[in-house]
C-alpha cells in the first residue's frame, strides 16, 4: 500500500499553511486584522486562500501523476 | 418567528420529492447484487462520484448551519467551512488511495486487510454506527427545525418526514440511487448558491431608515404608555412600558440615560409562547418577532451602495458598521422562562475577523488555554473528514485508484466553492432584515425569501433534498457496517448475496428508526454542537489506526483494535462530561463540568496514536514478523 511522494509533499505544504492559518488567528490576530490587499482582511484573505489553495494542490496532483 | 406555509412551497416541495423517488426507484429496478447495492457495481463515473462527494458533504449543517452561524456571529461559521474543507486534503493525500487499495465495502475492511482480525472487524463496525448515529442525529434534527416552520408540521412530523423518504430511497435502490440523488443535489446546491450570491451582490447594502439599536430617550419611552414596575425587572436595568394595544415593550437602560428597544420571548410553565408580553401570533392582540439585521452605518455615510462586486462587497462589510442582536435568557420567578434579545452595534472589520462569537470568544483570550477550544476543533475538523466512514464508503464507488482522484478533485472544487458562496450568503442574510432572531438555522431560506417566494420555495426543497442525501448515506454507512462486518465477519453469520442485500435492506430501517426517534428526542440541540462530535469521535477512533498502518510497520492488530475504542471511548465520554453536554443535553449547571474545554480532539486524538503504539509495542508477535515488517 503506498502514497506517492509527491502526495505527501503536497500535504505538508497545505498542513504548514494550515497550520500557519490557525497560529496567528490563535497568537497575532493583530496581523489578521490587517487589510495587505483591496482593503480585505488578511482573515478573508488567508481563508478563502485555503480553500483555493486546496483546489490548486490536487489539480497538481492529478497532473503530476497521469 | 411565525411563517405563513406557502402553497407554492408545498408543491415545489413535493414535486421534488416525487421526483428523487421516482428516479430512485427507476435506477434500483437495476441493483440486484450485494455488490451493486452497497458499492454501486463500482461503476459510478468519476465526475458523478465527486459531484456526489460534494452532495453528501454538504449536509444540513454545512448548509444551514454554517450559513446561519456567518448570519449571527461573522467570521467564526467561516472557521467551520475552512476546517472542514482542509480535511479533505487528508483524505486525498493520505487516506483516499490506500483506502481503495485494500477493501471491497467498508472501512472495517481496509483496516482489516491484513491482519483477517475479528477485533478489528468488532471495532470498526461500531466505529462506523456510532459515527454514522451521531452524525444523523443533527440531520434529523435539522430536518425539524426546516419542516416545521415551511410546511407548519411540528418537529417530530417533520422528522419523520425525512425519516420515511430516506428509508425507501435507501430500501429500494441502495448506493445507486443515494449517488445520484448526491449528485443532483450537489449540481442544485451551488448552482442555485451561485445564483443568490448573484442577487446579493447586485442588491448590494443599504441602511434603513430606522434601525431599532437606535438608542431613545427614557421620556420618550415612558410616553408611549403606561410604566410598569416588576422585582423581576429591576429598575436600574430595565424599563417596561405597558403599551394601548396590550403588549409590553421591555428596554434596557443604557449608562447614559437612554434606552434601547428589546424583542422578549416568555416560554410560560403551561408551554404557552408569549412575545413583548401578549400570545404569539399574527392576529389582532398578538406579536410576533420582528425580522432582523440590517447595516447601521456604511462607510463615506451613503444610504445605498447599489450593485458591488465581490470583492468590493466584503471591502464594503469590512468598513461598514452592523446591527446585530444578542441573546440571553433568565427565569422569572413566575417560572417562565424568558429570552430577552437586544440589538447592539458591531464593526464589519469585528465581524470578519476570528473570535467575534460566543463559541470560540476564548481565542481573543489571553492564555494558551483560552484558546485550546479552538485549537481543539480545528484540528478535530481537519483530522475528521478523512474519517468520516459515510465519505469513506464512496471511494469503493469508483472503477480504481485514477478515478479516486479524479473525483476527489471534482468534489473539493464543488465544495470549495460552495463554501466561498456561504461566506456573502452568510453575510447577505446578516444584513437583509429578514432574519428569524430566535433561529440560526433559517438564516438562508429566509435570505432567499427576502428576494422572492419562489426562490424560497426552492432553496426549501434543495434543503430538504441536502438532508435526504446525507441521511441516505449515512444509513447505508450503517448497515453496510453491520451486514458486512458485524454479521459476516464477526459473528460468522453466512449469506449469499441476495440475503445479504435483503438483510441490508432491513437494518437500514432499523437504523432509520433508530435516528428518527433519536432526532426527534434531541430536538432542542444545537446542529453544529453534535456535528462538530460526530467528527471529533471519527478523528479520536478511526485516524491514528489508518495512518499509523500506513506509516508504521510495527502496527499490530491489537494495535489497531484497542486504538479504535480507546479512541472512541476517551472522545464519547469527554463529550459528554463538557460544559456543553451538561447545559444543551441534560439541563445542569455548566459550572459542574469536570472537562476544561468542550472539543476533545487535542487530547483524544494523540491519544488514540499513543495507545496504538504502546499496544502494538506489547503485542510484537515473537520470531515472526509484524505487519510490513
Amino acid at each position: 500500500m503506498t502514497i506517492p511522494r509527491i502526495a505527501l509533499w503536497l500535504f505538508s505544504l497545505y498542513l504548514a499553511v494550515y497550520i500557519g492559518f490557525v497560529g496567528i488567528s490563535a497568537f497575532a490576530p493583530a496581523v489578521m486584522a490587517r487589510t495587505p490587499i483591496a482593503g480585505l482582511p488578511l482573515s478573508i484573505l488567508y481563508g478563502v486562500g485555503l480553500i483555493g489553495f486546496a483546489f490548486l494542490l490536487a489539480g497538481i496532483y492529478l497532473r503530476a501523476t497521469r | 418567528m411565525i411563517y405563513v406555509t406557502s402553497t407554492l412551497a408545498v408543491t415545489v416541495f413535493v414535486c421534488f420529492i416525487v421526483a428523487v423517488l421516482g428516479l430512485s426507484w427507476w435506477l434500483g429496478r437495476r441493483t440486484h447484487s450485494a455488490s451493486g447495492y452497497f458499492a454501486a457495481h463500482g461503476q459510478i463515473p468519476w465526475f458523478v462520484n465527486g459531484v456526489a462527494f460534494a452532495g453528501d458533504y454538504l449536509s444540513a449543517a454545512s448548509f444551514l448551519g454554517i450559513c446561519g452561524m456567518i448570519a449571527f456571529y461573522g467570521y467564526d461559521g467561516f472557521l467551520y467551512a475552512i476546517g472542514y474543507l482542509a480535511g479533505w486534503i487528508v483524505a486525498l493525500f493520505v487516506v483516499a488511495e490506500p483506502l481503495k487499495q485494500l477493501g471491497r465495502y467498508t472501512f472495517a475492511d481496509a483496516l482489516d486487510a491484513r491482519f483477517q482480525s475479528r477485533g478489528i472487524k468488532l471495532a470498526a463496525a461500531v466505529s462506523t454506527l456510532v459515527v454514522s448515529l451521531f452524525y444523523l442525529i443533527p440531520q434529523m434534527v435539522g430536518a425539524g427545525v426546516l419542516i416545521k416552520p415551511l410546511l407548519g408540521f411540528s418537529h417530530a412530523t417533520g422528522v419523520l418526514l425525512v425519516g420515511v423518504v430516506v428509508t425507501v430511497v435507501v430500501v429500494t435502490a441502495g448506493m445507486v440511487s443515494t449517488t445520484w440523488v448526491q449528485f443532483i443535489k450537489g449540481g442544485l446546491l451551488v448552482a442555485f448558491c451561485l445564483l443568490l450570491t448573484f442577487m446579493i451582490l447586485q442588491r448590494g447594502f443599504r441602511v434603513p431608515d430606522q434601525l431599532t439599536v437606535t438608542p431613545v430617550a427614557a421620556d420618550v419611552a415612558m410616553q408611549q404608555g403606561r410604566v410598569l414596575t416588576d422585582p423581576d425587572w429591576p429598575d436600574d436595568a430595565w424599563l417596561r412600558v405597558a403599551q394601548p394595544d396590550g403588549s409590553v415593550v421591555t428596554w434596557r437602560r443604557l449608562p447614559d440615560g437612554q434606552v434601547r428597544r428589546t424583542q422578549v420571548v416568555a416560554r410560560r410553565a403551561d408551554g404557552g409562547v408569549r412575545v413583548d408580553g401578549v400570545p404569539q401570533g399574527l392576529g389582532v392582540g398578538e406579536r410576533d418577532l420582528v425580522p432582523v439585521g440590517a447595516v447601521a452605518a456604511l462607510p463615506g455615510g451613503g444610504r445605498d451602495t447599489g450593485a458591488l462586486g465581490p470583492l468590493e462587497f466584503l471591502r464594503v462589510f469590512n468598513e461598514s458598521t452592523i446591527e446585530t442582536w444578542t441573546s440571553e435568557q433568565r427565569t422569572l420567578s413566575s417560572g417562565d422562562a424568558v429570552t430577552i434579545y437586544t440589538p447592539r452595534l458591531q464593526t464589519g472589520a469585528d465581524l470578519l475577523q476570528p473570535g467575534a462569537s460566543p463559541t470560540f470568544r476564548g481565542v481573543r483570550g489571553k492564555t494558551l488555554f483560552e484558546k485550546l477550544d479552538f485549537l481543539s476543533l480545528m484540528l478535530a475538523l481537519f483530522a475528521g473528514t478523512a474519517s468520516l466512514p459515510h465519505i469513506l464508503i464512496r471511494y469503493y464507488t469508483v472503477k480504481d485508484v485514477a478515478a479516486v482522484r479524479k473525483s476527489t478533485v471534482v468534489g473539493i472544487g464543488a465544495i470549495g466553492l460552495f463554501y466561498v458562496l456561504t461566506l456573502y450568503l452568510g453575510l447577505g442574510a446578516m444584513t437583509s432584515g429578514a432574519l428569524d432572531v430566535t433561529n440560526n438555522n433559517m438564516a438562508a431560506p429566509l435570505l432567499a425569501r427576502s428576494f422572492s417566494d419562489p426562490l424560497f420555495a426552492i432553496i426549501s426543497a434543495i434543503a430538504f433534498t441536502t438532508v435526504l442525501g446525507t441521511v441516505s448515506g449515512l444509513i447505508l454507512a450503517a448497515s453496510g457496517a453491520v451486514v458486512h462486518d458485524l454479521l459476516t465477519h464477526v459473528l460468522h453469520i453466512e449469506l449469499d448475496d441476495h440475503e445479504k442485500v435483503r438483510a441490508g435492506k432491513w437494518v437500514a430501517v432499523l437504523v432509520g428508526v433508530v435516528a428518527m426517534l433519536l432526532g426527534i428526542a434531541f430536538e432542542r440541540l444545537n446542529v453544529s454542537f453534535l456535528v462538530g462530535w460526530a467528527f471529533n469521535v471519527a478523528a479520536s477512533a478511526n485516524l491514528p489506526a489508518l495512518v499509523m498502518l500506513l506509516f508504521w510497520p510495527r502496527t499490530t492488530k491489537q494495535g489497531i483494535t484497542w486504538a479504535i475504542f480507546a479512541g472512541m471511548g476517551s472522545s464519547l465520554a469527554w463529550i459528554l462530561c463538557s460544559a456543553q453536554a451538561f447545559r444543551d443535553v441534560y439541563g445542569w449547571s455548566p459550572d459542574l463540568a469536570p472537562v476544561p474545554f468542550s472539543q476533545p480532539g487535542i487530547v483524544t486524538i494523540p491519544l488514540g496514536f499513543l495507545v496504538l503504539v504502546v499496544v502494538s509495542l506489547f503485542t510484537q508477535p515473537k520470531g515472526r514478523t509484524a505487519a510490513g515488517a
